[in-house]
């Protein structure tokens, strides 16, 4: 083939030089020689002359040498290069506005990216991370916690899509890490087995795994401990092995150390367990357990073969056995997802709202640059045209330009990497903790690839446009129009303003999903919670079971505590409770009513359900709508007694006075009722107690010294401060110390803190598209500001005129600053309506407010049309400078 | 008025005679010179200078290629191919030399 050829040819032509020179010697020598040996002789008598031209040798191996060279691709394209960097640099305020333009365009879109990439395309960083599920208990349909370890291990043991299939649990605990004499910290620990680990591909660095006999009730003292802990808090020295720990005041010996599974993004609290005992479990569960959904977890690796639908299939069959077994599984169904979707998790629709923005500043960034090319092309026309006069070839020509648009590509992606680098890094350190997989965000080979891709992309693509239309013009109508340096075409000025209505608009429709986003986190954070977040500090301690034996006695102690805290200064409530609102409010509890008799529990109500002391009200601020609140009277042993929130009775006991009414709680242990019947005595109005963008739950709360069986060794504080609720924790921290030197307060927060970080998603959703839509502002004030600066110039002879004429600097900037603003008005009609349009992908984040909100919309249409004025004012100034008489004479 | 160099080819017409002469056989470069001289009875001289930049525009053109083999003298030397796009380029530009010409012949018989 002919084209292979004449590839090969120009091949060789740039890499093996030598190679051609050797050749194009010998290759004339060969001739000399034969022409010596008889040639001129025979060429002499035929042409009939005397001599023929001379040839000078070594000027036609040169000759021969520089086509072979020059003429190749690669030499056109390093020629081109250089004289575009000369170009360039001869240009430098249009190179550097370009560039810029591209690099923050590109940077913002990498650094999207770079998180898409990190929690969606790169692999668990586990071994055939696609085989990995994690096992969900569903009612309904919808997920409801996961199944009981009862109904796991007997999956484990009869399902066959699973080659490993694990509970485990993770509970904060007060943990020494040097035995006795150290200080108690509160620290996440993983109760697992062995399995655990093997699901995971984890094998201890150093020492060993739990032995089978370790995960048996009773013999379960040791743990495993991460890396990161090892190194941190033991100097990674290899005599960790048989040392000891507190955790909960009994004694653990250390067997193993593994790498840190980095699994925060699993757990609820956004944190990863860098401690794990076995979870003893005996192997067949105490008759009349609980085996419906509980709070722990469990993850499976599916046999290989297996997809995910073929073990959802089964689980959702055992799901229905089990239902006919055990009365308590009956309402619950089991489903299995990809462990690389809780990767994802509630990320998702915030990366699907800022993966657009980011688009926009792209496109935003693109518009500005063809617009930029655009305009020096027609200001390079002389250029091009004495080029064209001299011989280059139009596609010479448009390849000059292409080559000056990916050197722009080019350092505008570069420029733009580095700048991901920084927002990866600045994603890293600052993120809401419910986003706990962005923690260690980094930029790899991939993010790079991106934004070289798309920078390159963005150049050829305007770079290209522009340039194709610059070549199309035809010399001699150019030579008829004049010639004049910088001229456009009346088409291409249509084009340039094109652009920049279209740069305002996709600005103003960032600009207004900011305003709403911004606005949704104030709804968020500030309506009516149904408590008073304000001064109101919260913390978390465990009461150990090895010194509170029973729920009484860690009743006594909780009593105790909430009362020396409402002695301390300044303190105007405090409550000793389970649950806070709204955040770990979700025990859900099924509940039977009197009088409405559901025999199977699959038919019984559940609620929120928390247990507290009777100071739980005041102290959150939460209204009493009926009856009467707790009283110290509702002593221990004597009737029990609860209060219900507003949408418990509308829901559950819509035609009835609730107060007086008796419920029956299903035991969380064993599935049967608790005996004790439980009074209603009074109902509060709804808590925001399901996250804050959800409506209120129904709720039920009791004594937790009336219902020790509901009584845990964790406790919440919860204190009202008259002053800042922080300066609590040193205070709060002593009083404990003081009743009890060995439990560690964890979980320290004031309750805006709380709030904050349930609404921290939309916020930092918010955060980012401001910035983004603060970069599209800058970039289509730019945008605007070159037209209407190029309008002036190119009017300049018309505004001298007019100044000629009479026209005052007050005409002269309003014909200006006009010409910006009818630009901005464009581009505010169709942002809105591009906003309109948007308003799907945005109605998920967004939160007490419409996404069309036609008060945001316009309000942002408005401060849009102040920038593109403010825009055009500097040109306007600029056009009053202007000389009538130079003006005049300048054409 | 100087008299004009005879050997001062057309512009474009080298090409077509490299071409034409390719496309009997496979020469090199001084048979190709040789060629074109006894052929035109010395009317039409391919001199070094002009024939090698010629030879080298149609290797990157694709038309022809040069395969080193061995002449009958035992040396080595570059022969020249023409290749099929060459045969083509050949016919086409034959086509346009002939209409060239033909309209040259009608412009002088005019006049």
């Amino acid at each position: 083939m002919s084209f292979i050829d004449a590839m090969r040819y120009r091949w060789r032509a740039a890499f093996h030089r030598a190679d051609l020179d050797r050749e194009i010697d010998e290759e004339l020598r060969h001739y000399a020689e034969l022409e010596r040996r008889q040639g001129v002789r025979t060429v002499h008598r035929h042409a009939g002359r005397p001599a023929q031209r001379p040839v000078n040798p070594t000027f036609l191996r040169e000759e021969l040498r520089r086509m072979s060279r020059l003429r190749t691709m690669l030499d056109h394209a390093a020629q081109d290069a250089r004289y575009a960097v000369r170009t360039l640099r001869k240009a430098p305020a249009f190179a550097i506005v370009a560039v810029l333009t591209l690099a923050l365009g590109v940077g913002a879109n990498a650094t999207i990216f770079g998180i898409v990439d990190a929690v969606a395309l790169t692999p668990l960083p586990f071994p055939e991370p696609g085989q990995l599920v994690r096992v969900f208990s569903t009612r309904n349909g919808v997920v409801v916690g996961s199944p009981s370890e009862w109904d796991v291990q007997e999956m484990a043991r009869e399902a066959r899509s699973f080659r490993h299939l694990v509970p485990y649990d993770e509970w904060p605990k007060t943990v020494r890490l040097a035995g006795t004499a150290s200080l108690p910290e509160n620290m996440l620990i993983g109760l697992v087995s062995t399995d655990y680990f093997t699901t995971l591909g984890a094998t201890p660095l150093i020492g060993r795994l739990f032995a089978p006999e370790e995960e048996q009730p009773g013999h379960n003292y040791v743990a495993v401990i991460s890396r990161d802990l090892w190194r941190q808090r033991f100097g990674a020295s290899p005599t960790v092995l048989g040392a000891t720990m507190e955790i909960n005041d009994e004694p653990y010996t250390i067997i193993g150390v593994v790498p840190d599974l980095d699994v925060a993004w699993l757990s609820p609290r956004g944190q990863a367990a860098r401690i794990w005992t076995p979870w003893a479990l005996p192997a067949v569960a105490p008759p009349g357990a609980w085996r419906g959904a509980t709070g722990n977890d469990a993850i499976a690796r599916l046999r290989p073969g297996v997809t995910v639908d073929q073990a959802r299939a089964e689980v959702a069959r055992f799901a229905a056995r089990l239902g006919r077994t055990y009365p308590s599984d009956a309402p619950y169904g089991i489903t299995v997802t990809p462990l690389a979707e809780s990767h994802v998790g509630a990320l998702g629709p915030l990366l699907g709202v800022l993966g657009g923005a980011v688009a926009m500043v792209l496109l935003i960034a693109c518009a500005n640059l063809a617009s930029l090319l655009h305009a020096r092309n027609a200001a390079r026309q002389r250029e091009m045209l004495v080029r064209t006069a001299l011989g280059a070839s139009r596609s010479r020509l448009v390849r000059q330009l292409l080559v000056e648009t990916a050197l722009l590509g080019g350092v505008g992606g570069a420029l733009g990497f580095l700048l991901a680098i920084a927002g990866c890094s600045a994603v890293s350190r600052w993120h809401p903790s419910k986003f706990p997989q962005l923690a260690g965000l980094s930029v790899n080979t991939t993010v790079l690839g991106f934004a070289l891709a798309v920078s390159l992309a963005a150049a050829a693509i305007f770079g290209i446009w522009p340039a194709w239309s610059t070549s199309r013009i035809e010399i001699a109508e150019r030579l008829r129009a004049g010639g004049r340096t910088g001229t456009m075409s009346r088409e291409q000025r249509r084009v340039r303003s094109a652009l920049v209505v279209a740069e305002i608009a996709l600005a103003l429709m960032l600009a207004a999903s900011t305003a709403l986003l911004t606005q949704s986190v104030a709804h968020l954070t500030h309506q009516d919670l149904g408590f008073d977040a304000d001064q109101l500090f919260k913390a978390k301690l465990y009461i150990p079971p090895v010194r509170y034996r029973d729920p009484a006695a860690v009743a006594r102690f909780a009593d105790e505590l909430g009362n020396r805290l409402r002695e301390l200064p300044g303190v105007a409530a405090a409550t000793v409770t389970m649950g806070y609102p709204p955040a770990a409010a979700r025990w859900l509890q099924t509940v039977s009513i009197e009088g409405q008799a559901a025999d199977r529990v699959a038919d019984r109500p559940t609620a929120f359900f928390t247990v507290a002391d009777e100071s739980y009200l005041r102290t959150y601020g939460t209204r009493l709508v009926r009856g009467r609140d707790f009283r110290a009277t509702d002593a221990a042993g004597g009737p029990a007694v609860a209060i219900v929130s507003e949408s418990f009775v509308r829901r559950d006991m819509p035609n009835r006075d609730p107060i007086g009414a008796r419920i029956k709680l299903s035991n969380p242990i064993v599935a049967v009722d608790t005996p004790t019947p439980i009074t209603i005595v009074g109902v509060f109005q709804d808590v925001r107690n399901d996250g804050l963008n959800q409506p209120p739950r129904p709720q039920i709360v009791g004594l937790y010294r009336q219902l020790p069986e509901f009584s845990s060794n964790f406790k919440i504080l919860m204190v009202r401060t008259t002053g800042a609720p922080a300066a609590l924790a040193t205070p709060v921290q002593r009083i404990v110390r003081a009743m009890d030197p060995d439990i560690a307060l964890g979980e320290v927060a004031t309750m805006r803190d709380v709030v904050a970080a349930a609404a921290g998603g939309t916020a930092y959703a918010a955060a980012l598209v401001g910035a983004f839509a603060v970069l599209g502002l800058v970039l289509a004030a730019i945008g605007t500001y070159g037209v209407v600066s190029y309008t002036v110039a190119q009017r300049s002879n018309e505004i001298g005129i007019r100044t000629a004429l009479g026209a005052g600097p007050a005409d002269i900037v309003r014909m200006v600053v006009g010409s910006g603003c009818a630009l901005g008005l464009g581009g505010a009609i169709l942002g809105l309506l591009g906003s309109a349009a948007a308003a799907r992908v945005l109605a998920g984040q967004v939160y007490g407010v419409s996404a069309t909100d036609p008060v945001t919309l316009i309000a942002s249409a408005s401060g849009l049309l102040l920038v593109t004025a403010i825009a055009s004012t500097v040109p306007a100034l600029r056009a009053l400078r202007i000389d009538p008489a130079a003006a005049l004479h300048t054409d | 008025m100087p008299p004009r160099d005879k050997t001062e080819l057309l512009h474009g017409s080298l090409d077509l005679i490299v071409l034409r002469t390719l496309s009997l056989q496979p020469m090199h470069g001084y048979a190709i010179t040789q060629h074109v001289a006894r052929l035109t009875d010395g009317v039409l001289s391919a001199d070094p200078g002009s024939l090698y930049p010629a030879l080298e525009r149609l290797k990157r053109s694709g038309w022809i290629t040069g395969k080193w083999q061995q002449s009958p003298t035992g040396r080595r030397a570059r022969y020249y191919h023409i290749t099929r796009s060459g045969l083509k380029q050949l016919g086409r530009e034959t086509t346009e030399f002939e209409r060239f010409v033909d309209a040259m012949r009608r412009v002088l018989r005019t006049t």
